[in-house]
């Protein structure tokens, strides 16, 4: 399965790391926050 | 709406305000917790967006912006992961619908922890309930 692949690959901590800042942390810090602030800027 | 002019500084009394005589759906404590985030204020943001939770346990943005208040105290004190009345651990799925966006970002929050083997476990549980990039 290419998920298990992926997750064993994932052990790696110098891989996992790039994951978190390159991926996973900028989802979380560009998610949108208020709303009753329709219009975008 | 003073808060799309990001003058989150004159919207926090308008929020609060507006709860204060009734004006008080998820969506206002939403942006009232949004608005003590933007204001550094951690506590009242972690106490609003609980709130908010409570009152629509299904309102996305509550979520994200709880997520937020982890994130921050886990830059502030590393090390620490999220507490169990977390709402991005999952642990509260039996009374909130899950969704895969919440194990993503208890992923990054327990990454951020430390804690490699706890956030690859959420990050499964986020491809295996659905993708890991919408909502």
């Amino acid at each position: 399965m290419k998920a298990d692949y992926v997750f064993e690959r994932l052990h790696d901590k110098a891989l996992f790391k790039e994951l978190v800042n390159k991926l996973l942390l900028p989802r979380l810090l560009g998610q949108p926050c208020g709303l009753l602030d329709p219009v975008k800027d | 709406m003073s808060l799309r002019q990001r003058q989150h500084q004159k919207a926090t009394p308008q929020f609060e305000q507006a709860i204060e005589e009734g004006y008080a759906p998820a969506e206002v404590w939403n942006d009232l917790g949004y608005s003590y985030l933007l204001d550094g204020d951690g506590p009242a943001a972690q106490r609003t967006l609980d709130r908010t939770l409570e009152l629509d346990p299904g309102l996305q943005a509550g979520y994200h912006n709880r997520a937020m208040v982890d994130l921050l105290r886990v830059q502030k004190h590393p090390g620490q992961v999220p507490g169990p009345d977390c709402p991005t651990s999952a642990r509260r799925s039996n009374s909130a619908p899950a969704r895969p966006s919440c194990n993503r970002d208890a992923a990054t929050l327990y990454a951020l922890a430390g804690q490699q083997e706890t956030a690859l476990d959420y990050l499964r549980q986020a491809v295996e309930h659905g993708s890991t990039q919408g909502k």
